[in-house]
């Protein structure tokens, strides 16, 4: 009997951590301790909700990735993502610029950029390519020491 | 005898062993310590991020057609350090000209003309030596092109005490793009680079 309580209770758990993901459809996110404490987020199911998180993993998620041309005539991009995890993600991007043979184009602009995005929540790259030969483009990422 | 020849090769080793090894730096990867000073990752960080604001704003883009004619006015180096502010100049300059969207004037410039030999050449031209000259050869009078935007901008240094052991260093890089001829600003952009550390690390 207990251990049947035992895994309902932690099947709930689960169920109601999972839900948290709904931020990521909402334009306004109150971050724990800002806003109000409910049946989802509140002071038990949060650290529970962190340590779920942490155990699997959680991190970026790649979203949309938006490819055009300004009136210059440079080619624009624009990477969507999101944090899954409660906590600050903090990293590093470059973003190389490829021309129509795919070779990378050497440029002052390629460095590695910082990026910080608070826990559940989305972020845009955006980046111009520094000449019109670009047609395409790579974002390369590495933990922010 | 013996003993002191043993003794001087086990000391040489030893202090052989404690000369650190010269190195090249990985400049596209370098996982090296981040110093309090302003170091060549910073200049290529707020470089790259003002030339895409400025490539993203099309301050640029010539509405008539044709590039720009550009120079670089006064950077001011307002940090504490011993700072050439053509470390962050040259790589703007680089990429603009890359672009294709504008042309560096070399005879114009905030601290004078970037290459005195503009100048040489005329003066050559306006002198007797110009006798030792085929007169074809010699720059014509009235063929320098003016410039129509300028690049002036600010380094800044902020040295705060962030508590008992730690300092918190900040730089502004500040860039503005100035049509000379009705004095309007096109694009302006301050980057902001900040760090903390110890009260030890010099920040200049």
């Amino acid at each position: 009997m207990k251990t049947f309580l035992a895994v309902c209770l932690l099947t709930v758990l689960l169920v109601f951590c999972g839900c948290q993901s709904k931020d990521k459809e909402s334009n306004v996110h109150f971050k724990p301790g800002v806003g109000s404490d409910n049946i989802v987020s509140n002071f038990i199911t949060r650290p529970i909700g962190n340590f779920f998180s942490a155990l699997i993993g959680e991190g970026i998620e790649e979203g949309e990735t938006i490819m055009g041309r300004n009136e210059s005539g440079f080619l624009v991009i624009n990477v969507k993502g999101y944090n899954r995890s409660p906590g600050t993600k903090r990293f590093k991007y470059k973003v190389e610029w490829l021309d129509v043979n795919g070779a990378t184009i050497s440029n002052r602009t390629s460095v590695w950029l910082p990026m910080s995005v608070t826990g559940k929540n989305t972020f845009s790259i955006n980046a111009v390519a520094p000449t019109k030969e670009a047609v395409n483009f790579t974002l390369d990422t590495k933990r922010w020491e | 005898m013996k003993n002191i020849v043993l003794f001087l090769v086990l000391a040489g080793v030893m202090f052989a062993g404690c000369t650190s090894k010269t190195t090249y730096i990985d400049t596209a990867n370098d996982e090296g310590k981040v110093v309090m000073g302003l170091d060549y990752r910073d200049f290529d960080m707020a470089a790259s991020q003002m030339l895409q604001s400025l490539f993203a704003s099309g301050a640029l883009n010539k509405k008539e057609g044709g590039r720009y004619v550009v120079t670089t006015g006064r950077v001011v180096n307002d940090t504490m350090q011993r700072i050439d502010t053509d470390q962050l100049m040259a790589k703007i300059e680089e990429e603009m000209l890359n672009s294709g969207q504008v042309v560096m004037t070399s005879a114009v410039g905030g601290d004078g003309p970037s290459d005195d030999m503009v100048y040489k050449v005329r003066e050559i031209r306006d002198s007797q030596v110009s006798d030792e000259f085929k007169d074809e050869t010699l720059v014509a009078k009235k063929q320098l092109i003016a410039p129509e935007l300028s690049m002036s901008g600010k380094i800044i240094q902020r040295n705060i005490k962030y508590d008992k052991g730690n300092q918190q260093v900040e730089y502004y890089f500040q860039l503005q793009l100035t049509d000379l001829a009705s004095g309007l600003r096109f694009w302006q952009k301050e980057s902001l680079i900040g760090k903390r550390g110890s009260n030890k690390s010099v920040a200049w």
